[in-house]
């Protein structure tokens, strides 16, 4: 099929089934129905109404094809070490050749999993807002992702790496499923990385789905690392049990326009969710981090921490939203947004936005916009240290407050090896 | 013998606000001076001018440096030239780890130089040695630049950054402020190591007893923007002992019989 533009696809006709899973068929007939009633979000969604699509619509994407990616390719992008478990996609699809899998855990591709199982449970109810047009997209086309269920009590020690990689003018649909059974324990390191080169992006529309059980927890690290022209328009939604926990950082240090979602519900007592983020925007890149905690139960714990650096003409949007449902009493939730503005071309909205309905609840919130500390720079240029170097060590430092909420010391150390090698290479005068 | 600082007729303004007003300062090799003067004289001004600090405006006079103009340097290439300034108010930086930081510096400096970087395990050495000098907490150097030290710490820190850069001039100011007997003697220590016929110091202090561990050749009385008078360690100790108006009042008189 040639490029369509990316407007063309609400109205493209889906590709004949393959399998041929009634609930599935049904699930994309009607995720494209509500597609084409409602299009992707419009310029009036207050959601998206610093996310023009503008510029997306017309671009032109292709599907995805068998691409062939070689080892050397894949770790030059992603630190990994031998024998790191790894779960690789390239345009959507899954590479069993690059990928590292253990065996003692029920761990695949969806593609492999859709025919071992009915997973309908997981993708429905579709979600039903009328600019939820992604995930329609999504629901109708997406063809693989990551699969992984863990059973009551397994603890996998080993952290398992999920690695997204993009080549071409491609537009894929990555769709994950994590389920985590009651006690169990998993850590992941995400990566969203590219070998398009600077002429090239596709757009990546993943879709995760992850359920925390009873005292389950997760910790998560998602880098993003996108090429200079790729685009990701990214949703995730979390559901926790009674006593789970989820840490989640993400570093944002790369593509050109990114969208994220990040939905938690906390369903059960005493859960525990944390989303952090670093966030570097430079050039003409756009990142929107939309975050929506919702305490639905008593007592759960509610943490964010984001940072933003704007530079040259980029934009950071940040909107926290937290609702705590009536009856939640116990809720306890902070949030945090620290933002540098570094050129008077570049922009940063933040915006917390609080709905709370219960009466006994913790709810704090800061959002604070400034620049680089003359002071310092000019302590750091004392002792021999140029401006360009120090303004990168200044802005390096502005982001170790999030690597330092890293529980995890390996994953503490990528993130933080991963910024070092990202100021390291930057230009800046 | 030859100079390492001159400064002749030195006028310089902050915001407007002219502060040096014709000041002229000589330091040779192997000196160390004193600068002592009233608060809001001008003391840190004169620092931060020869480091070069943004918005200090120089509008007339010079700055020499081992014979070379300072003031078209910037800030980081005097530094690289051999110019540190110890700071009466050391800056915290959150998040840079500060052996990161004295490393990147010193990495800065020798680049400048011309000399390859040194590694971690050659720097960890160095840093050994100076520390030992200095009698500073080792776990100090695994924390952000200054952050949550001490006032005492901070300063032991600066010195300890000197003790590693080894600058040609070094400039303290009040580095003696706010320390403990112990603190004293380790920062004496540290400068005291540095003394050597190549070097030069400016060490700026309202206390005496600072110079009874430092000994300087000259002592300098700066006000309201120039050097009024100049002397040996024994000034120091008539300015301790009968204050700066005690000065006035010896210019009064000296105005009078004229
Ligand atoms: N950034 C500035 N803006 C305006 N005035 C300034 C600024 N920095 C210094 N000054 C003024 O310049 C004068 C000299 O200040 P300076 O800090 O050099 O004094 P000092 O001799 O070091 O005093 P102290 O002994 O209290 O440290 C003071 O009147 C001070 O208020
Ligand atoms: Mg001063």
């Amino acid at each position: 099929m040639a490029a369509l533009a990316l407007a063309e696809y609400v109205n493209a006709e889906l590709a004949a089934e393959t399998q041929s899973l009634s609930w599935l068929h049904d699930l994309r007939t009607q995720a494209q129905q509500s597609l084409q009633a409602h299009g992707l979000p419009a310029e009036g969604s207050e959601n998206w109404r610093y996310s023009s699509l503008r510029s997306l619509l017309r671009k032109p994407l292709s599907v995805s094809t068998d691409v062939i990616v070689d080892e050397q390719q894949l770790l030059s992008l992603v630190a990994l070490e031998k024998n790191d478990f790894r779960m690789v996609f390239v345009n959507g699809l899954y590479q069993a050749q690059l990928s590292l899998v253990p065996v003692d855990i029920q761990i695949s591709s969806l593609a492999t999993e859709l025919k071992q199982q009915n997973l309908s449970a997981y993708f429905t109810p579709l979600p039903e807002a009328v600019d939820a047009g992604f995930s329609w997209l999504n629901a109708s086309r997406f063809e693989d992702g990551l699969y992984i269920k863990l059973e009551d009590n397994q603890v996998v020690e080993q952290t398992i790496h999920l690695i997204q990689l993009s080549v071409g003018d491609v537009l894929s649909h990555g769709r994950h499923i994590i389920d985590l059974g009651a006690d169990s324990s998993l850590s992941l390191n995400e990566h969203f990385v590219d070998l398009s080169g600077v002429a090239a992006g596709g757009l990546l529309n993943t879709q995760m789905h992850i359920l925390v059980g009873k005292n389950a927890r997760m910790d998560w690290t998602r880098t993003q690392a996108l090429g200079s022209k790729s685009m990701l328009v990214d949703r995730v939604d979390c559901q926790l049990s009674k006593g789970a926990q989820l840490h989640c950082t993400h570093l944002d240090v790369g593509g050109l326009w990114i969208r994220h979602d990040f939905n938690v519900e906390l369903q059960g007592e005493h859960g525990f969710i944390q989303v952090d983020g670093v966030v570097l925007v430079r050039g003409r890149q756009h990142t929107d981090f939309h975050t929506r905690i919702d305490h639905q139960v008593e007592n759960c714990t509610s943490r964010e921490n984001f940072k933003c650096i704007a530079d040259g003409r980029g934009r950071g949007v940040y909107n926290g939203k937290i609702l705590v449902q009536p009856g939640a009493d116990g809720s306890d939730s902070a949030q945090k947004s620290a933002n540098l503005l570094l050129s008077p071309h570049a922009e940063i909205d933040t915006k917390p936005d609080l709905e709370i309905l219960a009466d006994d609840v913790i709810a704090s919130h800061g959002a604070t916009v400034g620049q680089l500390d003359e002071d310092a720079l000019y302590y750091l240029r004392t002792r021999g240290i140029d401006v360009p170097l120090g303004r990168k060590m200044l802005m390096r430092a502005f982001c170790q407050e999030v690597i330092d909420r890293v529980k995890a010391p390996v994953a503490r150390e990528q993130l933080a090896g991963k910024l070092d090698q990202v100021f390291t290479q930057m230009e800046i005068t | 013998m030859s100079a390492i600082l001159e400064i002749k007729d030195l006028y310089a303004s902050v915001e407007g606000t002219e502060i040096l007003k014709g000041l002229n300062l000589t330091l040779n090799t192997g000196e160390i001076h004193a600068i002592m003067g009233p608060n809001g004289a001008g003391k840190s001004t004169l620092g931060n001018v020869i480091a070069g600090r943004d918005g200090y405006t120089v509008t007339a006079g010079e700055v020499l440096f081992k014979g070379k103009d300072l003031l078209q340097l910037d800030t980081e290439e005097r530094a690289c030239e051999g110019v540190f300034l110890a700071f009466q108010y050391p800056v915290e930086i959150p998040g840079v780890n500060n052996t990161y930081f004295l490393r990147a510096a010193l990495n800065a400096q020798r680049a400048y130089r011309g000399e390859a970087p040194m590694d971690a395990a050659a720097f960890l050495r160095l840093v050994r040695e100076k520390l030992k000098i200095l009698d500073l907490k080792d776990d100090l150097l695994k924390r952000a630049v200054n952050v949550g030290f001490s006032g005492g710490e901070k300063k032991r820190n600066e010195i300890f950054q000197m003790a590693v850069l080894e600058p040609t001039l070094a400039i303290l100011d009040e580095t003696d402020s706010g320390l403990d007997i112990d603190a004293l003697r380790a920062v004496a220590a540290g400068v005291n190591a540095l003394r050597d016929a190549g070097r030069a110091m400016l060490v700026i202090t309202h206390y005496q007893r600072l110079l009874d561990y430092i000994v300087p050749d000259v002592v300098h009385v700066l006000a309201d923007g120039k050097i009024v008078r100049s002397g040996g360690a024994e000034l120091a100790l008539q300015l301790e002992e009968k204050g700066y108006t005690w000065l006035q009042q010896e210019d009064q008189q000296v105005l009078e019989s004229s």
